[in-house]
């Protein structure tokens, strides 16, 4: 059964799953009423919005929202090491594509930005279908290489593609020690956080503490870069450390709404007799 | 419970339901107060239908648009009584008559 295209756009939030089994039902329900009102209704329209996007970062799965915010703390770890990687063995010392001047800077923060929403994508692909899930998955490794080494190789020797993935790999080494020991397991823990979408852990439990784990190190990692001058791409180091730390701030703060929405939403309104 | 669980179970209890059926008999019992939106509903209805509180009973298609009926189980309707009788016990605490006015009363 096709849906008239307001149906289908109101439901976009669901998981394309979702949509497939139970969308038809939900339009037709969403029709009724408006058939009754006589208009399509906005209250409609958000209470979808924020249900699909509750269901798809996994509400009824508890631990997802603290992936999330795992995976940001880890991000931010990666991208404090590679900057500074990125500024001795790329640049020779001398400057920074983080630089606000510096050619690359808008590939850079264009590149970044995809990357939140392909690390936020690993738990958020969990909750979809396999397909999704698939797709979040295969897309993470090639935007990781794509994120951490096009901007530096575009603007020292204008390359792209295959040769700047390549260039990469000898960043690696340095990212790691670079930034001492944290970017390694942090490292290893985006990979992980990356991968689980693939087969989502079977008990609760064991996933909210790993996942707990997870936010402890982040934490750790960023908080060490935040208050440390000092420290060689860490985000109070050098003239971008502000914008760098806003740019960081301000997707974490995203992400934390979201999973917060995860948390929220299925315990509201614990008692029937409260509401009126 | 929720709200809105309440009455989504409440609505089942004499007849089965569609979607829309449901949200229209939670705002008739609940006397317009409780105005269940689709997405709310359903995702009400994907928790009981998982809990066995309510099971898909049959669906039919109407001028192109998918019925899905539902109806209340024996646990479900154990469940809202349960609750409704809670509830009873929670507004007797309030209510002037019988409960706190009395307390008040003696207390002076």
């Amino acid at each position: 059964m096709r849906l008239p295209r307001r149906y289908r756009v109101a439901l976009l939030a669901y998981p394309a799953g979702y949509r497939v089994t139970r969308g038809p039902e939900l339009a037709a329900t969403l029709a009724d009423g408006d058939d009754d009102r006589g208009r399509p209704s906005m209250r409609e329209a958000g209470a979808l919005a924020g249900r699909g996007l509750a269901m798809r970062l996994g509400a009824a799965r508890s631990g997802e929202g603290l992936l999330v915010v795992a995976a940001v703390l880890i991000l931010a770890t990666l991208l404090s090491g590679f900057a500074w990687a990125e500024r001795v063995y790329l640049l020779g010392g001398t400057a920074s594509v983080w630089s606000t001047g510096g050619p690359g800077f808008w590939w850079t923060m264009a590149l970044g930005v995809c990357a939140w929403v392909v690390l936020a994508a690993g738990p958020l692909g969990a909750a979809g279908d396999p397909r999704r899930r698939r797709i979040a998955v295969a897309l993470t490794p090639p935007l990781f290489l794509l994120v951490f080494s096009a901007p530096g190789r575009l603007v020292i020797h204008d390359e792209l593609g295959l040769g700047s993935i390549l260039a990469y790999l000898e960043v690696v080494p340095h990212m790691i020690t670079g930034n001492g020991v944290l970017t390694l397991p942090a490292l290893t823990l985006a990979t992980w956080v990356a991968l689980r979408g693939l087969r989502p852990l079977s008990e609760a439990g064991r996933r909210r503490a790993l996942a707990a784990a997870l936010v402890v190190l982040g934490s750790i990692a960023v908080v060490r870069t935040l208050i440390r001058p000092d420290f060689p791409g860490g985000y109070a180091d050098g003239a971008l450390a502000d914008l760098r730390t806003a740019t960081f701030l301000a997707a974490a703060a995203v992400l934390v709404a979201l999973a917060a929405l995860v948390r929220l939403r299925p315990r509201r309104a614990p008692a029937a007799g409260r509401g009126r | 419970m929720s709200e809105a669980t309440y009455y989504v179970l409440a609505s089942l209890l004499d007849e089965r339901l569609h979607g829309y059926g449901i949200v229209k008999k939670a705002a008739l019992l609940s006397g317009g107060a409780v105005k269940l939106t689709t997405g709310t509903l359903y995702g009400a209805l994907d928790r009981l239908v998982g809990q066995g509180l309510v099971d898909a009973d049959g669906e039919e298609e109407v001028e192109g648009r998918l019925r899905r009926y539902y109806r209340i189980s024996g646990k479900g309707a154990e469940a809202v009584r349960d609750e409704a009788t809670r509830m009873r016990r929670a507004a007797r605490a309030v209510e002037p008559r019988s409960g706190r006015a009395a307390i008040q009363g003696g207390g002076r």
